[in-house]
């Protein structure tokens, strides 16, 4: 079975890698985007089954990403992660991550186990 | 000579009829008696006709309530009276038997005639106002006519002289009076010119000429006077007429201004007051008194202090300062505790008043309640706190969410690194994931205080939140999607959360937005309306031109979870949340298909005000 492909986008590197060891004990196939821009390209270039995306990010943020990926790639199962940010409340980014679709919501901090077994579960994968 | 009487004897009748001639008559004692009676007759008669012309004159007087008319009456009297009572025309016409007393009664109310023109001037001018001094000449005068009258009792020449020196005297007076007149009371002045002055002073010219060559001075120079008196009294008559339509032009221009003022002040909300010295309400007007909470009836005799209760911290010192160095003050605002624990707040602006020596008689002025402007303030002041709360929170939370994610993540990788042989490492990193778990709890409870307050319902322009709303919305659509708007701008005031209505706006428009994968328009519409039970309320509706909504789907729209696109990535959660949100504005929410088969969600927001 080939390794699913999982774009992990979020501008905190350490949050990014916390994600990948996780995601890649998981047995997912990772790769880091620091921005929505950065995230789109890798997902033009090489394709993913799922996005992680942070909705407050420099450039491009999550909400952009996920529109354009719905528009483009709309079997792509978005998760989206938040920490929350200055500009936009929680209740709003998580309204507009909904409106424009995103499979599941997760507030950071929260445990990565959760994350993988929401994806498992999104990309009907049986349990590690 | 007839020698026959009633008693058989005869009377020697001995008379002045001038300086040079004594007759002497016989007479019999009837006609002797006759000629006494008669004399007494006249005596009586001259005066009970100067009584009634006093009493006539002291009417006219209270009438006009001009004093110089008065004098002027007064002088008439006084010139007819000596003309009466003149003896050459005693003499002449009348009877011989009244020659003495006539003499001096016609020298007497000469005199007389001099001081009422002297007392004439002196009120027609208001020469008591113009000169001192010369008011004081102008009663000297009149005293030296008194005194003049005691003299000719004994001295008939003297008392010639008197009256031709005096009347030249008062001649040269009521020139100086005119003079000084002319600047002030010119209309007076020149009625006095035109008609007192010839007659005046030619009679008194005459009056010197007539001690040297027998001229009949009694008839010419009287009829001088009396022709000078009349035009006087005419040309006073036009002056005090004008006078008075001046005057009552002014009363009526003052009226004007004082109906004009009481009328601003009962349209003002604005309270006006005034006080006396020691800062007491002496009077109240305008219309806001009541809203204040107090009548003004009450107030009166009251200071500031005793009559609201000032608030101890908003007492403003400037205001008292000002107040005690007499000075004006304007639009100072200080608070007072108004019934049940509110606050009012009062601006006050005021003038001090001084009496004409420049003593402090009080204050006056004007006092706007404040309060909603005041306090509508402070509540701007407190949301735009609260919204630099919730940015700095909303940040804040960000960058410590975005550190504890790979403290709480890194914690548990390490702690399942550790080897069996290292139990107390193992817990200690299990320590620092807890900590982190701790800390984003805390995290997140001050998030939620700082959306909590953000997210309270207020009472909020609903327009102005919808196009706000739709300012957000705008950026979230694709480039081929637009949105049509028909806000109201005056839909009303509703207590909702403006977040809640971008919420339920992004919502509704990007379902919208969605049902059109191809493009197309969006309806955004926002209006009065008015529910069945009559309060007021707002229609928020929202169209589309997508294919509408099947019946079958119609039903289970609002269950969460339920979507359309669940091979699109729907969620299902969108309009559920619509609906939470509506439910709690106490209002309603209708899905239909539109005319256009679009589809069409219709949101009905209560408003706080009434239809």
């Amino acid at each position: 079975m080939t390794k699913h492909r999982v774009i992990v986008a979020d501008d905190v590197d350490v949050v990014r890698e916390s994600l990948r060891l996780a995601l890649e004990r998981g047995g997912y196939e990772v790769a880091e985007a620091a921005d929505g821009e950065e995230a789109l390209a890798l997902l033009r270039e090489r394709g993913a089954d799922a996005i992680v995306a942070d909705l407050w990010m420099p450039r491009m943020d999550g909400v952009a990403l996920l529109k354009a990926v719905r528009c483009e790639a709309p079997a792509v199962k978005v998760i989206a992660i938040s920490g929350g940010g200055a500009g936009m409340s929680l209740e709003v980014a998580s309204s507009l991550a909904h409106a424009w679709g995103a499979e599941a919501m997760l507030y950071k901090p929260f445990e990565n186990a959760t994350l993988v077994a929401r994806l498992d579960a999104l990309l009907e994968r049986p349990a590690a | 000579m007839p020698a026959a009487g009633i008693d058989g004897r005869l009377y020697v009748c001995m008379y002045s009829e001038g300086p040079l001639r004594f007759p002497i008559l016989l007479v019999d004692g009837a006609t002797f008696q006759r000629w006494e009676a008669l004399d007494y007759a006249m005596l009586a008669f001259s005066c009970g006709i100067l009584v009634g012309l006093a009493i006539y004159l002291g009417f006219m007087w209270r009438a006009l309530r001009e004093s110089h008319l008065a004098w002027l009456g007064l002088m008439a009297l006084c010139l007819f009276a000596s003309l009466v009572s003149s003896y050459n025309l005693m003499a002449e016409f009348v009877t011989p038997m009244l020659q003495p007393s006539a003499r001096l009664a016609g020298l007497g109310f000469g005199y007389a005639t001099i001081a009422c023109g002297n007392l004439f001037v002196i009120a027609f001018l208001d020469l008591r106002r113009l000169d001192r001094r010369l008011w004081l000449v102008a009663w000297a005068i009149c005293l030296a006519c008194a005194a003049m009258t005691v003299v000719a009792i004994f001295d008939a020449r003297v008392g010639r002289v008197g009256v031709a020196l005096l009347g030249l005297l008062t001649g040269v007076c009521d020139l100086a009076a005119l003079v000084l007149g002319a600047r002030r009371r010119v209309p007076h002045a020149w009625a006095l010119l035109l008609a007192w002055l010839p007659g005046h002073v030619g009679t008194g010219v005459l009056h010197v000429i007539a001690l040297s060559i027998p001229v009949p001075v009694e008839i010419t120079g009287n009829m001088g006077y009396a022709g000078a008196m009349l035009a006087t009294l005419m040309m006073t008559i036009v002056a005090i007429d004008r006078q008075r339509s001046r005057r009552e032009g002014v009363a009526r221009a003052l009226r004007e201004s004082e109906t004009r003022f009481r009328d601003f002040a009962s349209a003002a909300s604005d309270w006006l007051w005034e006080t006396d010295a020691g800062l007491c309400y002496t009077y109240f007007g305008g219309g806001a008194m009541t809203a204040i909470g107090f009548e003004p009836a009450r107030a009166l005799g009251k200071t500031p202090g005793e009559l609201l209760d000032l608030h101890p911290a908003e007492n403003p010192a400037a205001l008292w300062r000002d107040v005690g160095e007499r000075k004006a003050f304007r639009n100072i605002v200080f608070g007072f505790r108004r019934g049940a624990g509110g606050r009012g707040y009062l601006s006050v602006s005021g003038v001090p008043i001084h009496d004409d020596a420049g003593v402090f008689r009080g204050y006056r002025g004007v006092a706007t309640d404040v309060t909603d402007a005041v306090l509508g303030e402070d509540a701007r002041r407190r949301r735009e706190k609260l919204a630099a709360l919730g940015q700095l929170a909303g940040g804040m939370a960000h960058e410590l969410n975005n550190l504890l994610h790979p403290i709480l993540n890194f914690a548990g990788e390490a702690a399942r690194a550790v080897p069996d042989t290292m139990p107390a490492t193992r817990r200690y990193l299990g320590i620092v994931a807890d900590c982190a778990r701790k800390a984003a709890d805390i995290v997140s409870r001050v998030l939620a205080f700082a959306r909590g307050e953000a997210a309270r319902s207020e009472p909020t322009d609903l327009a102005g939140a919808v196009v706000d709303a739709l300012v957000l919305a705008d950026a979230l659509l694709p480039p081929e999607t637009t949105i049509r708007r028909e806000i109201d701008r005056a839909a009303g005031t509703a207590r909702v959360a403006p977040a809640e209505v971008t919420q339920v706006i992004l919502n509704l428009v990007t379902n919208a937005a969605q049902a059109m994968p191809a493009g197309g328009t969006i309806g955004v519409s926002l209006a009065r309306a008015s529910r069945g039970d009559g309060r007021a309320s707002a229609s928020l509706v929202v169209t589309d031109q997508g294919r509408g909504i099947e019946a079958s789907v119609k039903a289970r729209l609002f269950e969460p979870f339920f979507t359309t696109r669940a091979g699109a990535g729907g969620t299902g959660l969108g309009l559920s949340v619509v609906y939470g949100i509506v439910q709690g504005w106490g209002g309603d929410i209708a899905v239909d298909n539109g005319r256009d088969g679009g589809a069409r969600v219709a949101v009905e927001i209560p408003l706080m005000e009434a239809t």
